[in-house]
């Protein structure tokens, strides 16, 4: 956990943050994910770098190279120490207290995980990788190497403290507009951060060995990094953001076989729109780093692997050929007008789910019923959390103009059609019960609800009039 | 959405402004997540205390006795009932070789080999495995690589009752074990 922290905290150093809340939260889920991108590359060249050696170098290079940079200061450094300090202590109660969530599905990426020990990918079957991808079996694979046991029961509820800290920070930074924060903008931060921990299935999700606590971190920074690159006056400290998301947003199509998918819907509104502080380069970066990722894992990983190639990872190879074009479109003369682009790219993605719907409609309503009896019947084990922040962020957005807001809600409100396409593309509907795979896909989504919240409310009301410029 | 302004264009954050330069009052928002979150508290409290398998507090904490079994090779099954102390080797009649190395004295009531594991899993052994279970644990044994799955393990502590266990195996490589997924399938008895 040192490593991965270490690892982290150097690297964004070297991206140019310095904001004490971002790197604190940021460091360990930032390291966690470049260690699972050595892991691919080692793959993919058939290297057996050992999971455990990969976190080792990584860090002490970054170490080495972010010391010779002399890019922290003295506060900086004591920050660091305060970071391992807290992350042994965090360990230590957390082992103590003995708690990790195992299901069947803890048991493949254990399995997986036992078969990343010594590095390699030899003994992997395909489908076992191309339903469970490898991030998280390769970052578990550490435990193994180090101390024998299967995994790394830490990883996710310090993730999770990781993934709440930072929507509290971009919370109470959104909520303040970008000025200076009062008492009123904190106590809601806060109370955000409490309506996420006491959800049960995020509770759950902190201490269950799958990837989904990870893949909703990865959410949260890439969509809450964007919105405060966004909303704020005064960006100094958040350093170059595009590169401090970067592994975070290649970690999702290491993690999730649709993490592709849910990484272009998080930074299409940034990419797409034009927003004064985000420059043509940023976006490139962000595309070429997602699409090569994704090239390189379903292409020139999977692809091989198989003897019958499986359509998804056939399409998600185009999708990822697309978004490495994409930054070739981009043109710094040629902007989209976001009031048309905004509804109507939603209306595409719900209506190509529409004309799939047609030749699968069982599928279809099978899918939605199961998911109503889930999040509003209860059966998803959720609360009234769910359903008090879809209500919250939309009461929110339709109280408040604040064009930000779209930076977080673009992609929930995307993804629910989105979902439905992936239900009709496995042949597969949604079950009803709190295992079921779009249940837990929920759990990623939930940042965005908190971001859109705090996002909305950083505007000013519809019912006042808003001061000229 | 005209508020999204073209680069470097003065202006940006009009929106952000509220008449008078001050924030908008947010005291009626914290009231309303405050009773939000006393909802949300409640759930929790009634999911915790109705749902057994899915509850975060109750999940059998991290076992101390943790067993890591290698499977050699071989796919026998056996039947007889074994009674050992701490650590374990089984040698079956196929050549099976299998080593637990725990705290915890296990007797292994039964083993079933490869070809076994789904009649056990979806037959009438276990009055406990609800059908959704067994299809569950069927549908994920079929479609992860039945190659994978070696062994399905009934076991007994020597003071608890029967456990179950699951074995994966690949070319020998250590296998991924623990007991805590009896108490999740409620296949306890």
């Amino acid at each position: 956990m040192t490593g991965l922290l270490s690892a982290g905290e150097s690297y964004l150093r070297l991206a140019g943050t310095r904001r004490p809340f971002l790197v604190a939260s940021l460091a360990l889920p930032t390291g966690a994910a470049l260690v699972a991108l050595v892991g691919m590359l080692a793959t993919l060249t058939r290297l057996p770098v050992r999971p455990a050696v990969a976190v080792g170098g990584l860090a002490g290079s970054l170490l080495l190279v972010s010391t010779s940079r002399r890019v922290r200061s003295r506060r900086d450094w004591l920050l660091l120490g305060g970071l391992v300090a807290t992350i042994w202590l965090l360990v230590l109660l957390i082992t103590e207290s003995q708690v990790a969530i195992l299901t069947l599905d803890s048991f493949a990426y254990g399995k997986s995980a036992a078969l990343f020990r010594d590095g390699t990918a030899l003994h992997h079957t395909a489908g076992l990788l191309e339903r469970r991808s490898m991030g998280l079996a390769y970052v578990h694979a550490i435990a193994i190497n180090v101390t024998g046991a299967s995994f790394l029961p830490t990883l996710s509820p310090l993730l999770a403290i990781c993934c709440l800290v930072f929507l509290g920070y971009a919370s109470i930074r959104a909520l303040s507009a970008g000025g200076p924060s009062n008492r009123a903008t904190v106590t809601v931060g806060l109370l955000l951060m409490l309506m996420v921990m006491t959800s049960h299935r995020m509770a759950y999700a902190a201490f269950y060995m799958n990837s989904h606590m990870w893949v909703a971190t990865c959410v949260a920074i890439v969509s809450g990094m964007a919105l405060l690159t966004v909303i704020e006056r005064d960006r100094s400290g958040i350093g170059r953001w595009e590169v401090a998301v970067a592994p975070s947003l290649a970690a999702l199509v290491l993690l999730r076989p649709e993490g592709a998918l849910l990484g272009v819907l998080l930074i299409y509104p940034v990419v797409v729109w034009t927003w004064a502080n985000i420059d043509r380069s940023a976006k490139s970066l962000l595309l070429i780093v997602l699409g090569a990722t994704t090239l390189l894992w379903h292409a020139a990983i999977l692809w091989p692997r198989f003897e019958n190639v499986p359509t998804s990872v056939i399409g998600m190879s185009v999708v990822g050929l697309v978004i490495l074009a994409t930054p070739m479109l981009l043109r710094p003369d040629r902007t989209l007008p976001p009031r048309l682009t905004v509804p109507a790219t939603w209306a595409v993605i719900v209506g190509a789910t529409a004309l799939m719907a047609i030749v699968e409609s069982d599928t279809v309503v099978r899918s939605a019923n199961a998911t109503y009896q889930n999040v509003i019947r209860g059966e998803g084990l959720w609360g009234a959390s769910l359903v008090l922040l879809i209500i919250g962020a939309t009461l929110a957005w339709l109280l408040y103009k604040s064009p930000p807001t779209v930076v977080p809600m673009f992609p929930f409100l995307a993804y629910l059609p989105v979902a439905l396409f992936l239900a009709i593309a496995r042949g597969g509907a949604y079950r009803v019960g709190p295992g079921d795979s779009f249940n837990r896909m929920l759990i990623h989504l939930v940042p965005l609800l908190v971001l859109g919240i705090a996002a909305s409310l950083s505007g000013s009301p519809r019912w006042a009039r808003t001061a000229s410029p | 959405m005209n508020e999204i302004c073209e680069a470097g264009e003065p202006g940006q954050d009009a929106h952000l402004k509220y008449p008078g330069g001050r924030l908008p009052r947010l005291w009626p928002v914290v009231c309303l997540l405050a009773i939000a979150l006393a909802i949300n508290l409640t759930d929790f409290y009634r999911i915790e205390t109705t749902h057994q398998n899915a509850a975060v507090w109750k999940v059998n904490p991290i076992a101390p006795d943790m067993q890591t079994i290698v499977v050699r090779s071989g796919n026998e099954a056996v039947t007889s009932r074994y009674l050992l102390p701490s650590s374990i080797q089984v040698v079956t009649g196929g050549g099976a070789r299998i080593e637990a190395h725990g705290n915890a004295p296990v007797a292994i009531d039964s083993l079933h080999g490869l070809g076994l594991v789904r009649s056990y899993v979806i037959g009438e052994h276990d009055p406990h495995l609800t059908a959704a279970q067994a299809k569950d644990l069927e549908s994920w044994i079929r479609f992860e690589g039945e190659d994978l799955v070696t062994g399905h393990f009934a076991v007994a502590t020597a003071d608890g009752p029967a456990d179950t266990l699951l074995i994966y195996q690949r070319n020998g490589t250590t296998l991924f074990v623990d007991q805590r997924l009896v108490s999740l399938l409620g296949l306890q008895p």
